[in-house]
């Protein structure tokens, strides 16, 4: 009995083993370079409140593809954001407020499901939004880039990469530590918003979207009241 | 003499009717405006439009993202130029166009009765207008009427497609230099370029 407990646990524990995929290493730097990392790590994502025309196009399972315009006001502040789908023709197929909740406006089929509405909302605050808290590592990792990482209060990890003088890759890690997403965030300019967005997500259904922006524009942003 | 033949034909649904019969083509510019609360000045989309009766349609766009879509009877099909050359597109949106594509090829025809999930309105006068509102209190949700405005000038021909999601979203397309019953080639309806 004791024989067939201890093949048990070793089993279960070879599982878990199996099931899990450790975060990448990091390599320590300097501590004089911590200011310097960790702002690099901040600047690939909104300062301000924006609002953001896209061009986007998906491509899903299947390697169906569609384009549709994106229209999305954000403020980094709040974390709060506004977003339509529409195709070119200015048929909106989705649109929804996220803040402390989330209120979808109008969703044609199949943008109504919760699946397709909770992974927009993770793709936008992966890519426009900096990572909340203190990083609990940071220093250099794959290909030499500066990287940050965050755990996330859900039991993920997200890493921030800079990737090149206008570049940066964000990795969102599973429970598991197995990569989930990737978005590569690239052509921006100073504080501006970044000019191309990349987006990948490995879990099922898998997709991939590449967002160019078309217009920005710079808005207030919201006073709190006291 | 030929004046007030040509302002009748926005007076009656049958004047419709018989206006589209007499298109076998048409050809024309448009420019789309789209109004959304969380815009401060419209999207503005530019493109060609292209009719041969009686199901063929070619809807094309200049910017902000060059695209065709062609319909050529029940075949349906969109491609979008990228960087590395045209892309043809299979996706959800495809199906959502469709549909749309279905009901322009209607009007074309002068059928505006003809989906029984609207109830079609026709305002005569100096603007002739046709109103198109969903009878579905669901569809209503989501549309809440489409509104053509037919041309004074030229028999058959619409002026402007004015779609109302609500009094604050909707899209706004403006015809213009447009030709009628200009013979079209087939490829127009067939090729990308």
């Amino acid at each position: 009995m004791k024989a067939f407990g201890a093949t048990f646990l070793l089993g279960l524990a070879l599982l878990a083993v199996g099931g899990c995929a450790a975060l990448p290493p990091l390599t320590p730097l300097d501590p004089s370079q911590k200011p310097t990392v960790l702002s690099g790590c901040r600047e690939p994502f909104l300062k301000e409140k924006y609002r953001l025309v896209h061009v986007l196009t998906a491509t899903l399972p299947g390697g169906s593809e569609s384009a549709a315009i994106g229209v999305l006001v954000a403020d980094p502040g709040p974390r709060r954001f506004q977003t339509v789908i529409m195709t070119l023709e200015g048929w909106v197929l989705f649109d929804a407020t996220v803040g402390e909740a989330l209120v979808v406006n109008r969703a044609v089929p199949p943008f109504d499901g919760r699946a397709f509405v909770e992974a927009l909302v993770e793709d936008i605050r992966l890519a426009m939004f900096p990572p909340e808290g203190e990083p609990i590592a940071w220093g250099r990792g794959e290909g030499g880039a500066a990287v940050c990482r965050f755990a996330r209060p859900d039991g993920t990890h997200m890493d921030v990469l800079r990737t090149g003088e206008d570049a940066a890759e964000v990795r969102l890690y599973g429970t598991g530590q197995g990569l989930r997403k990737r978005v590569r965030i690239g052509s921006w300019s100073g504080s501006g918003p970044a000019g191309t967005l990349e987006i990948e997500s490995r879990t099922w259904p898998s997709y991939a979207l590449y967002l160019r922006l078309l217009e920005q524009e710079r808005l207030e942003t919201e006073k709190t009241l006291p | 003499m030929l004046l007030p033949l040509l302002t009748a034909w926005a007076d009656s649904w049958e004047g419709l009717r018989e206006a589209a019969q007499g298109i076998t083509s048409i050809e024309a510019r448009f420019v789309q405006k789209k109004t959304l609360p969380m815009l401060t000045r419209p999207l503005l989309s530019e493109g060609r439009f292209s009719y041969q009766a009686p199901d063929r349609l070619r809807w094309e766009y200049d910017r902000p993202v060059r695209s065709v879509l062609i319909v050529n009877g029940r075949d349906v099909k969109r491609y979008r130029k990228e960087r590395d050359g045209w892309r043809e597109e299979t996706g959800a949106a495809l199906s959502v166009m469709q549909t749309v594509m279905e009901e322009i090829l209607h009007w074309q025809q002068g059928r505006f009765d003809a989906n029984p999930h609207f109830q079609a309105t026709l305002e005569t006068g100096s603007k002739p207008k046709v109103t198109l509102t969903p009878k579905d209190p669901a569809w209503r949700k989501m549309l809440r009427r489409i509104e053509l405005t037919l041309s004074r000038k030229q028999s058959g021909v619409m002026q402007s497609v004015r779609v109302v999601e609500d009094e604050r979203s909707f899209t706004q397309i403006e015809f213009g230099q447009v030709a009628v019953n200009r013979p079209l080639p087939a490829a127009r309806f067939r090729d990308i370029e």
